[in-house]
């Protein structure tokens, strides 16, 4: 009950400081997605509809109130509407209505609130913010999950450790490692760039005590994907690094580090990956993405949201005589969950999608070289990079397509490619913006 | 208990962020085009006149 209140309150005082200014109303709809308040509280709380109320304030004091400076169309934002719109078309055809509408109703808010950010995200401080925000709502879960995992060894493959006690988005134990491992790299670039919280010892520590409960979480989860993950993020760290002798033995350290003190139900859970026909989930994944290559070919638009549903697939069980037969098992894979869902045109949506982010990235990395006033632009497009590494890779092993982590990151890369142009456009700034030696020479 | 802990500890974090974000917000140019520390020591005059342009588009 005190919980409910707390929260209730919070989500409150956020509306008042966001009453016209939709930015402020934009973070308090990313703290809501992310933490998902009905979704934690009991009772009465569970039926406030906190993200559509918030969301649709966000909207309304933009047309309201805020319209300055918004960025360009550009293919980010066309093809996010065009894959809203396609996701809704397929839905229509749906193998499975009630079960696709319903999940329709918030996976299509996720793809289109994804368009409207960079009209709202548009200086470094409001980037800032969303980082900040994203992070933050991250260690409610992070915080008891990691905590847990430190002090008890660890959980055991299933039920999560964090706020979360179901099935669902960071409830999913997969979900949340790849969310706490994509916040590292975040966290980094905010301790280096930050501005919103106080620049002293204090603040360092309190963001650098996130990175170990982040990776503890990643542990406690008992997901093969999170060790997916790891190996990821640390390859990514060390191809943007500078001192890369120094980064892969820190890389190198830290997973000597980790298999020392990761517990043996730990260890014995990722020992399974070098043996994948003895594991069912393994085995399963494979089956499934078979049976939706197989789907696809007589239905190359799609089945529409919940497809899997209608899926059978047949395990081989101890006796070969007799295999073992499975119904409605899920896609277990982003790729294979917009393909099965939306067909080849989805996922080239989906795909453009990932591909665009990633370029608008390495373009703000290319442009913002040897430019002091945009270096922290450069790191964050290493952060985003290494991030978005880290959430393409386990994306191939859970079914993550339209919760939010992917329509964060798009929006963020072409928002961060958005900034840098607006600043590279503007006249007066050409004598600035020359390398150092180039301005004294001239 | 801890659960608790993590809900309180964040969720003044990010009432906090929002705050200053919104103070910021307004006291902050929105597009940074030369370090602040050069700004301090008034280099390129032609600078701020542009950030307070693209704040009143």
């Amino acid at each position: 009950m005190l919980r409910g209140l707390f929260v209730v309150a919070a989500y409150l005082i956020m509306f008042g400081l966001g009453i016209g200014v939709p930015f402020i109303l934009t973070l308090g709809y990313e703290w809501v997605d992310m933490f998902r308040p009905e979704n934690i509280l009991l009772g009465a709380f569970t039926a406030i509809p906190f993200s559509f109320l918030i969301g649709s304030a966000a909207i309304g004091f933009y047309f309201l109130s805020d319209r300055r400076d918004p960025p360009r169309i550009g293919a980010m934002i066309v093809i996010t509407v065009l894959f809203a719109g396609w996701v809704t078309l397929t839905t229509t055809w749906a193998m499975v209505p009630g079960a696709a509408w319903a999940k329709w109703d918030w996976a299509f808010k996720s793809v289109l609130f994804s368009a409207f950010i960079p009209f709202v995200i548009r200086s470094r401080n409001q980037i800032e913010a969303f980082l900040q925000v994203f992070i933050f709502s991250l260690a409610a879960d992070t915080i008891p999950a990691g905590a847990k995992t430190i002090v008890s060894g660890g959980g055991q493959y299933g039920p999560t450790l964090g706020l979360m006690h179901r099935n669902f988005w960071l409830g999913e134990g997969a979900t949340l490692a790849t969310a706490a491992l994509m916040a590292i790299p975040i966290i980094f670039f905010l301790i280096k760039h930050q501005r919103i919280f106080p620049r002293n010892i204090w603040t360092k520590i309190g963001y650098l005590g996130l990175v170990p409960l982040s990776l503890a979480t990643a542990i406690g989860t008992h997901e093969r994907t999170a060790l997916a993950g790891m190996l990821v993020l640390a390859g990514a760290v060390w191809l943007h690094s500078k001192r890369k002798i120094l980064v892969a033995g820190l890389c190198i350290a830290t997973g000597l580090v980790i298999i020392q003190i990761a517990p043996q139900s730990w260890m014995d859970r990722m020992a399974t990956i070098t043996h994948p026909s003895e594991d069912d989930s393994a085995v399963v994944r494979l089956q499934v993405w078979a049976w939706t290559l197989d789907f696809v070919r007589s239905h190359p638009q799609g089945g529409g949201f919940e497809v899997y549903r209608i899926n059978q697939i047949t395990l081989p069980g101890e006796d070969p005589d007799s295999p073992k037969t499975q119904d409605a098992r899920a896609f277990h894979s982003a790729y294979f969950e917009v393909l099965g869902e939306h067909g080849w045109i989805g996922l080239g949506l989906f795909l453009s999608l990932l591909l665009l982010s990633l370029r608008s990235l390495r373009q703000v990395a290319r442009l913002s070289r040897n430019l002091p006033h945009l270096a922290w632009c450069r790191d964050l497009s290493f952060a985003l990079q290494n991030s978005l590494a880290v959430l393409a890779a386990c994306g191939v092993f859970i079914g993550i397509a339209f919760q939010p982590l992917f329509y964060y990151m798009f929006p963020l890369s072409f928002i961060l490619r958005e900034y840098v142009r607006r600043v590279q456009s503007t006249p007066a700034v050409a004598a600035v913006e020359q390398p150092e030696g180039f301005a004294l020479a001239r | 208990m801890l659960d608790d802990f993590a809900i309180l500890s964040t969720t003044l974090c990010i009432l906090f962020i929002l705050f200053r974000a919104a103070v910021l917000d307004r006291s902050l140019p929105w597009f940074e085009l030369k370090e602040p520390s050069s700004r301090s020591n008034g280099a390129s005059p032609g600078a701020q006149p542009n950030e307070r342009n693209f704040r009143n588009l």
